[in-house]
């Protein structure tokens, strides 16, 4: 198997799905949830079927920006903007009075503008912070070329991920694609999981480097490679299985959440077998030394 | 690497001290009838004083997980001559007093950045929880002086013009005696008339000044106004009392016709005393109860699903390694369990993927020495040599990754926002463990089957035995 040789083909492969994605960014923007641009939201079980529609016209008479969806036959999630106290109350009175809302399985949550703007912020600084402290250490390890290459396959992962969750929101307009501090904390697993990957063939190949052999470089990346395949799969797929399975069974408000794991965990198993490698042997001829 | 007996007992010490940590509260809890989970009232608290450690030893779950609310409070308009911190430190202090006085378990209060205020408050809905932080009751205390009370000095006293004018002549003073004050206030029984009332204590300004007052109080014929000081609370008039001898100990009691109930809301509202700023809601969150049980439920089948996956694939895979991986495994959860139980790590859905993905770790670190130990028996290398080369030769892939992870979690957990420090604190703890578990239990297991004579067919480790010996 010629992983490396075919690595063209790969890192195709890779910008025909981040491409797209990096587009929609930059055109559509995100379906940022509440806790990134603060609002209020309902997500409200009821004790039978109830339609969406008839919970917009309910709210319409507030005359506030409502966003009303239907989240399973039971249940809907209404999104606004940031409702004062009273309102808030009132609204939630008037809501509880009209429909069968089972409270005990509904959940509501509010987040004003000032700590939207700190969690976003936040939100790319640590995982700036983190890649820089991740380059420094395999620097020490390895040395910087694997390191930034590390980090370039975790920059693939979390572009991918958030490029799949900008059209996933905003072009099939779907609450999956929701951006909120569930999503972080999923493509934060992502960026854990993903480095672990790639230092596993790193590694390889620095072991496979240390030993005299007439192979070139490019012939012991592929070596190393595929000598990790069956380790690299076998721990990807277990995951993966049980990603589907919790995909499956989550109820509505995790479901996003599952699903970035799943996306974000296949997307990082194929950066570090398909491109933080080949990347090196990229590198290494354009940089011979 | 032989057998290490010394590591074989480290091992066994451990997994029955998790074990031991993970199962004694539940078999006191069946034993007793108690709740399974949760805090129970009286239970000693396991306590290491010179490290300030005091827990009970259960599952702390988060507010995603059992229902509640989650407030975040912002303090402003703080009064001049105080620090926005020392404002939010006595804001946090009042407010925990609220809500302690309400009598609700695993509450939570606590600062957050410099004008923030955490609070947490399980099994509580949004409404409830306003209720419990907004309630304040301002006590002050006045004196009769005579004079006539103006309009204007009653509505800047804040005060009920009918009780104000309460006695012809005099007016009321304040005595820079109020809420601020009070240490403590707790429903009483009067000895006497067997009524409700309110007994409260003092700090050390107003005990002083409390009894300086009742001193001067005594010295006038009993029966007049001026013998008599005023309890207002907020507006309102509650007690109007005859003060027959001087009070110094810092502590009185309001009587006032109250009913049980009515003297325990108001023990609660003194208990709350007067908030240094103005509190507004930065973000809230409410989850109900049954959707927290049913998405423990549902992480508990995937752990449960997860695991046997993993054992199945391992056995399947691995043979007779997998077994010890399958040990090794359940005691790293064991071991993780426990820690997460002895040091009272608050257990979310952030913490349960941090927590999740550590166990893909540890699995991982099994695989990787497996994977090694497979080339070196394909390699002809002997069943002992082989395992002790597989360990040696996947460290270095196992130490680089995990330290990467240990990193990014550095950051996220003195970085990050309170979801993402749960994230950060389960997936060190479950990295750290899951070291150990590879490095140590897994490597001396091996060493064991090693040993054992039946253990050698090379078939066991899914290998076919080399060509040539």
């Amino acid at each position: 198997m010629d992983i490396v040789g075919r690595r063209n083909w790969y890192f195709l492969l890779s910008l025909a799905i981040i491409l797209p994605g990096i587009v929609s960014m930059l055109v559509f923007g995100f379906r940022l949830g509440i806790d990134f641009q603060g609002g209020d939201q309902y997500n409200l079980a009821f004790k039978q079927p109830v339609q969406a529609s008839a919970v917009q016209k309910e709210m319409d008479t507030f005359n506030v920006e409502a966003v009303v969806q239907q989240a399973g036959p039971n249940g809907v999630l209404v999104t606004t903007k940031p409702l004062g106290n009273a309102q808030e109350t009132t609204i939630r009175a008037d809501l509880t009075a009209k429909f069968p809302v089972d409270t005990s399985k509904s959940s509501y949550s509010s987040v004003g503008p000032t700590i939207a703007k700190e969690l976003v912020v936040g939100a790319g600084g640590l995982i700036a912070i983190a890649s820089i402290l991740i380059v420094a250490y395999l620097s020490f390890r390895f040395n910087y070329k694997f390191a930034v290459c590390a980090v370039l396959a975790l920059l693939h992962d979390v572009f991918l991920l958030t490029g799949v969750y900008s059209i996933l929101g905003r072009v099939f307009n779907s609450p999956l694609g929701e951006i909120n501090t569930l999503f972080v904390t999923a493509a934060l697993t992502v960026i854990g999981f993903s480095v672990h990957d790639t230092i596993v063939i790193f590694d390889r190949i620095r072991e496979n480097l240390r030993q005299a052999s007439r192979l070139t470089f490019e012939q012991n990346v592929n070596l190393s490679i595929i000598q990790s395949l069956a380790r690299s799969l076998n721990t990807s797929m277990t995951v993966v299985f049980v990603l589907v399975a919790l995909f499956l069974i989550s109820p509505q408000s995790i479901k996003g959440f599952t699903l970035a794991l799943l996306v974000g965990i296949v997307s990082g198993t194929y950066s570090s077998i398909f491109n933080a490698s080949p990347l090196l042997v990229v590198w290494r001829r354009l940089d011979p030394r | 690497m032989r057998v290490d007996r010394r590591l074989l007992l480290l091992i066994g010490v451990i997994a029955l001290l998790a074990l031991f940590i993970d199962g004694f509260a539940y078999v006191y809890r069946l034993a007793t009838n108690q709740p399974l989970t949760g805090s129970l009232r009286g239970v000693p608290t396991l306590s290491i004083p010179f490290l300030g450690f005091e827990q009970q030893i259960y599952v702390h779950k988060g507010l995603d997980l059992q229902g509640g609310t989650h407030l975040e409070l912002e303090i402003t308009g703080v009064r001049s001559g105080t620090t926005i911190q020392d404002a939010r430190d006595v804001a946090a202090a009042i407010l925990e007093r609220r809500v302690n006085s309400s009598g609700y378990a695993e509450s939570v209060v606590r600062p957050e950045g410099t004008n923030r205020i955490i609070v947490e408050l399980p099994g509580v809905n949004l409404e409830q929880a306003k209720q419990i932080l907004g309630k304040t009751s301002y006590l002050r205390i006045f004196e009769w002086v005579p004079g006539t009370a103006d309009a204007k000095t009653i509505q800047d006293l804040k005060l009920n013009p009918t009780d104000a004018n309460k006695y012809q002549g005099y007016k009321p003073q304040f005595t820079n005696i109020d809420g601020s004050m009070v240490t403590s206030a707790s429903r009483s029984t009067d000895a006497n008339t067997n009524l409700p009332d309110v007994s409260f204590s003092l700090n050390s300004t107003g005990s002083d000044r409390f009894c300086t007052l009742t001193r001067d109080r005594v010295s006038h014929p009993s029966g007049t106004p001026e013998n008599k000081i005023a309890i207002f609370i907020d507006q309102n008039l509650v007690e109007d009392a005859d003060v027959q001898s001087e009070i110094c100990g810092g502590s009185g009691i309001i009587t006032g016709g109250f009913t049980a109930a009515s003297a325990q809301a108001l023990a609660v509202q003194l208990n709350s005393g007067a908030l240094p700023g103005t509190i507004t809601i930065a973000s809230a969150s409410e989850v109900g109860a049954t959707l927290g049980a049913t998405t423990v439920q549902l992480s508990l089948l995937a752990g449960a699903f997860g695991l046997a996956i993993v054992i199945l694939f391992m056995l399947l895979y691995y043979r007779l390694p997998g077994v010890v991986a399958s040990l090794a495994l359940i005691l790293y959860a064991a071991i993780a369990l426990a820690i997460f139980k002895l040091f009272g790590i608050t257990l979310t859905l952030a913490g349960l993927a941090g927590f999740i993905l550590s166990v893909g770790m540890a699995v991982d670190a099994n695989v990787l020495i497996f994977e090694r130990v497979k080339e070196e028996l394909r390699a002809g290398r002997t069943l002992g040599a082989a395992m002790e080369a597989g360990v040696h030769r996947a460290w270095p892939a196992i130490r680089d990754s995990n330290i990467s992870t240990l990193i990014t979690c550095f950051v996220l957990y003195f970085f990050g926002a309170p979801l993402i420090k749960g994230f950060a604190i389960t997936l060190a703890i479950g990295v750290a463990v899951s070291m150990f578990s590879a490095i140590v239990t897994t490597q001396q297991f091996l060493q064991i089957l090693a040993g054992l004579r039946p253990a050698r067919r090379l078939a066991f480790y899914g290998v076919e035995a080399p060509k040539a010996a």
